[in-house]
């Protein structure tokens, strides 16, 4: 297939990053379809980038960013469907349900996760799931690095609680 | 074990959450498609990042396949490229050498690493090509304009490429633009004779440019600097000496002992990393860095910490700005490790509000004091 060099990277990108921006998503939405969905359409947007040739310095970076907006976007709209016409229809607006694809202790892991609070849970599986360094997390999410260390921290110390640890 | 890395061992199993096989080859098709139809992006797909036409970009989305093309041209007549691989700038060829071999040399940089290797040799050929030109005489006054704007630009580049690098990496990186900077600044004559050919009644602009790159000079050095690091540590220990002194009434008196502790652990951790050989003090320092983290996480949970912008030192408390401390009552002064989930439920209520505004904030640029003081109620 002749490809061109930006798709080549494209495709190394998405070798390499693929499963950690799917993790991403699945902590933020918690359901598989869509989390691979949210996933797709991260590369989608960096495509958009790459193809235009602007200056990524961080792909990394960049992929968590997309990721961390789009997230976003879905609470934003889940939160205007949901309250207004979710409850109407009788649906649990705060409901989510996984796929039936996720395994038992991937599951487990996640439910616990979601007791944090909202952006506790992306920090903790950045930094300890996909070893990304508490200064990298802070670009992402345009923090200091000190306040990430301190939130990393303490959100350990109530997962330990939560898991009586 | 260590309940810490229990904690997050138990997390790192998530490592094994991964696409399905069937989900990633679908993926990757779909992307494979996406990338092969989307090569010139259509302006009226709302979904997709706007971006602003590049004129001057041979990359530009009109050329898509020029980087191919570009390949191909240059595999063929590899000699233009060669030859401007040597031009200097306000040589014909120079436009190539910066606009073409450079762009596919980025291109061919995938990983964060090699990115930032990359960037810190261009800045290297940047100020080699400043020195070529002085030694040949040709450097006028608008040459030295473009290049000193150009060498700054080119070391903001690399400071954030290597900053996007892994550790040892990102150390070597930035070594190498420190060294790369202050050659270019100390070189003789060179800064002089840029300087005074920037300061004919000239653009501003440039002194600040050379000022900007004298100032990542600063930074390249600074960052990595054990001194600094040390010194840093010092100003973080005394940070919280004074606070916890200051609200030892309010923190209550196990606590304060207890955070007394962590902090003179760290104090002394500090003196021994003055007697040790880097590699060993750099450890220590990391090992006090954590104690303080310790504590300061503990502040955190206290009241509501008012953070330094600049320096992400914990500057201030204000307990009036957290319910725990009322709803603890008597109990606040042995709170911190005898029973966290008593401390937990007794403000269960709360954790629902926070974790609500938490979310929220995560939109705006949220200050930093609120974003740490938003999650007060979680406990140790």
């Amino acid at each position: 297939m002749n490809q061109s060099v930006p798709e080549k990277i494209f495709e190394e990108l998405f070798a390499l990053y693929g499963d950690a921006i799917f993790r991403f998503c699945m902590v933020k939405v918690s359901n598989v379809e869509l989390a691979e969905d949210m996933t797709q359409e991260v590369f989608m947007r960096y495509w958009g980038y790459l193809s235009a040739n602007k200056e990524i310095q961080n792909p990394r970076a960049l992929l968590y960013t997309i990721a961390n907006n789009l997230a976003k976007d879905w609470y934003k709209k889940k939160k205007a469907d949901s309250l207004d016409d979710q409850i109407a229809l009788g649906y649990d607006p705060i409901e989510k349900s996984p796929g039936p694809q996720l395994q038992a202790e991937h599951q487990e892991i996640l439910t616990a996760l979601d007791e944090l609070a909202e952006n506790d849970k992306e920090i903790m599986v950045m930094r300890y799931v996909d070893g990304l360094e508490p200064r990298d997390i802070a670009t992402i999410l345009n923090e200091s690095a000190n306040v990430i260390s301190v939130r990393l921290n303490r959100a350990t110390k109530r997962l330990q609680t939560i898991l009586h640890i | 074990m260590n309940p810490d890395t229990k904690t997050t061992e138990y997390i790192a199993q998530l490592k094994d959450l991964k696409l399905s096989d069937s989900s990633r080859a679908r993926i990757k098709n779909n992307l494979q498609e996406y990338a092969a139809f989307h090569g010139v992006r259509d302006d009226t797909a709302g979904r997709s990042i706007g971006v602003a036409p590049s004129v001057t970009s041979l990359f530009s989305r009109k050329f898509v396949y020029m980087p191919l093309i570009i390949l191909v041209a240059i595999m063929i007549s590899g000699g233009t490229s060669f030859a401007a691989q040597n031009s200097l700038p306000g040589d014909l060829l120079y436009p190539i050498k910066i606009g073409v071999n450079e762009n596919i040399r980025e291109a061919l940089a995938v990983s964060n690493d090699s990115e930032a290797k990359l960037q810190a040799t261009l800045l290297s050929e940047r100020i080699e090509e400043v020195q070529k030109l002085e030694t040949k005489g040709r450097l006028s006054a608008d040459i030295a304009v473009t290049v000193a704007a150009a060498i700054s630009a080119q070391s903001k580049r690399a400071n954030a490429a290597a900053d996007a690098s892994s550790e040892p990496v990102q150390i070597d990186t930035k070594a190498k633009i420190a060294l790369a900077l202050e050659n270019f600044l100390s070189s003789t004559n060179l800064d002089t004779k840029l300087a005074a050919e920037i300061s004919t009644p000239g653009d501003p602009s440039v002194a600040t440019s050379i000022a900007t790159a004298k100032m990542s000079s600063d930074v390249a050095t600074g960052l990595y600097d054990i001194n600094a690091y040390r010194a840093d540590m010092i100003a973080r220990t005394k940070a919280l000496t004074a606070i916890v002194t200051k609200y030892h009434t309010e923190i209550g008196t196990k606590v304060t002992a207890d955070l007394n502790v962590k902090i003179e652990a760290a104090t002394k951790l500090t003196v021994t990393a003055e007697t040790q050989a880097e590699t060993d003090a750099r450890a220590t320092l990391d090992k006090a860095s954590e104690l303080i983290g310790e504590v300061e996480s503990k502040l955190s949970t206290l009241g509501q910490v008012e953070i330094d912008g600049d320096t992400g030192m914990i500057t201030d408390i204000d307990f009036s700005i957290d319910p725990m401390i009322i709803d603890r009552g008597d109990g606040r002064g042995d709170g911190i490790p005898a029973d966290p989930r008593a401390a937990q439920s007794s403000v269960g209520g709360s954790v629902q509000i926070d974790a609500a505004l938490d979310s929220d904030m995560i939109d705006g640029a949220a200050s930093t004091d609120a974003s740490v003081g938003s999650g007060v109620n979680v406990g140790l």
